[in-house]
């Protein structure tokens, strides 16, 4: 088996169709920040519902995604004189893990009235799991990827419990505490693996403080009511963030919101 | 596959003429709104209009003109995205177009059918009222052999109406599409979710909801 497998090859049937996330051709509002379309989840929303089952779809998508990346993760660098075995090992877990979630999006798909394949993916969990350097590729993907998904999965938990939905709720909150493993994988492995290198370190920060402006989305992400998907403070605490850090996450959230208003305005 | 125009379709204006920012051809959209407003049932003689909006990708309808008549005039507002392909993006989608049209058609022709008796505001009631009526008109698309997704409207209407077992019965009565009233669809709609739990649930989340709980 080779290593650092190109995104090209992903294994997918004809069920998949795959799209860029940006596509610099589509000239049309790439966002809408009105206030009654852009807000809060919540089950009583005009088009909440149907976005949380187009979410769902995507969550799906990462959920696969992340399994190829972590399962990348412990053969890529297997023996390379340096990534601890323990790494590898908790890489193999967060495996184990992603498979599972990838069966509940499943269910959970079946529940909310779609199927495999009915929106497209797009493919940018996985491209950020091919970093040549494991501590890069931890930043990206189990500290801001998988610190978006403790944001989409809580956002989702409390859409089902506004709404009364206990597989929703339930089914959220199982895969939200294995998110707020996989994020304090990340954690600890940045410390620990770059104690004795600052620029190392401060490269893969700056890897992943890329990665989160890409996946602030314009303002899909934030403290506000009109941001759809909430920031969640808590559990991050939780998964090893620091407070700075977390207000930095905000931050950049909150530029990207700006950026959208201003593109907004912009366009007329 | 094209639809082929039959002669007792209901005259439909659509504008654009053409599409610039997205693949969609002008006279494929008038003929499926014309088939639409046909098996809904309006009236030969209404004035129908249906603007594209194709720089937008969302996909919001709005009914911008209603006047009963007669004739009746009717003017919708349509995002782009309600008729986009949703994994070839920026190319049409015939099942999204009918499905879009229809099921606002079907509630147009209801509310101008005297035995319906449609005593609110169309375009501002609260979510609950307006989607158990989507389901009604979207019950006798299906019956009519539309194309449209029973599992899908479920879920939509469960987060409005409760994942109950009363909840599944009523969206069920509604699917069947059986000479409903308005007043039987709101009075069941508001026993399983009141405009009361509506006010409350948007004033607990302030001006973002406001909508939900709009007076209808």
């Amino acid at each position: 088996m080779k290593n650092f497998h190109p995104v090209e090859e992903l294994a997918r049937d004809e069920r998949f169709v795959r799209t860029p996330l940006f596509d610099p051709t589509d000239k049309r509002r790439a966002t809408d920040v009105d206030n009654d379309v852009r807000s809060r989840l919540h089950p009583l929303d005009e088009a909440a519902p149907e976005g949380a089952r187009s979410l769902m779809h995507g969550i799906f998508m990462g959920e696969i995604q992340a399994l190829e990346g972590a399962g990348r993760t412990a053969w890529d660098f297997r023996d390379d004189g340096e990534t601890p075995y323990q790494l590898l090992l908790d890489m193999a877990r967060q495996c184990w893990d992603e498979a599972r979630h990838v069966e509940i999006s499943v269910k959970l798909m079946d529940h909310m009235g779609t199927h495999i394949g009915e929106f497209t993916e797009t493919t940018f969990l996985y491209e950020a799991a091919c970093n040549p350097d494991p501590v890069l590729r931890l930043c990206g993907v189990n500290r801001a990827l998988e610190g978006l998904a403790i944001d989409v999965f809580n956002t989702m938990r409390n859409f089902g419990m506004e709404g009364e939905d206990p597989v929703m709720s339930l089914a959220e909150d199982w895969m939200l505490s294995d998110e707020v493993t996989h994020v304090k994988m990340g954690s600890d492995w940045l410390r620990r693996m770059t104690e004795s290198d600052p620029q190392r370190r401060e490269n893969a920060l700056m890897f992943q403080r890329t990665v989160d402006k890409l996946f602030s989305l314009q303002g899909l992400r934030g403290e506000s009511e009109e941001n759809p998907i909430q920031l969640a403070r808590q559990f991050r605490r939780l998964s090893g963030f620091t407070e700075e850090e977390i207000d930095e996450v905000a931050g950049v959230a909150r530029e990207a919101m700006e950026e959208a208003y201003a593109q907004h305005s912009a366009q007329g | 596959m094209r639809s082929i125009r039959r002669r007792a379709d209901v005259p439909v204006t659509v504008t654009p003429d053409s599409f610039e920012y997205v693949d969609y051809v002008h006279e494929e959209i008038q003929i499926l709104a014309e088939e639409c407003a046909r098996d809904a049932g309006l009236p030969d003689d209404a004035n129908i209009h249906v603007d594209v909006v194709e720089s937008s990708p969302l996909g919001r309808v709005k009914l911008e003109e209603f006047s009963p008549g007669p004739p009746p005039t009717i003017h919708l507002r349509v995002e782009g995205g309600a008729f986009e392909n949703l994994k070839a993006p920026r190319q049409f989608d015939a099942v999204r177009c009918r499905e879009s049209l229809g099921r606002f058609f079907f509630r147009l022709a209801d509310a101008l059918d005297q035995g319906f008796d449609f005593d609110g505001e169309f375009e501002n009631l609260p979510v609950p009222r307006q989607v158990a009526w989507d389901v009604y008109a979207l019950g006798r698309m299906n019956n009519k052999g539309y194309k449209v997704s029973h599992d899908r409207w479920l879920y939509l209407f469960r987060n409005r109406h409760g994942f109950t077992d009363d909840s599944d019965l009523f969206f069920e009565k509604l699917w069947k599409g059986d000479e409903l009233t308005w007043a039987e669809i709101k009075g069941e709609s508001e026993k399983l979710k009141s405009d009361e739990e509506i006010k409350a649930a948007s004033s607990r989340r302030g001006t973002a909801a406001a909508r939900a709980g709009r007076a209808g």
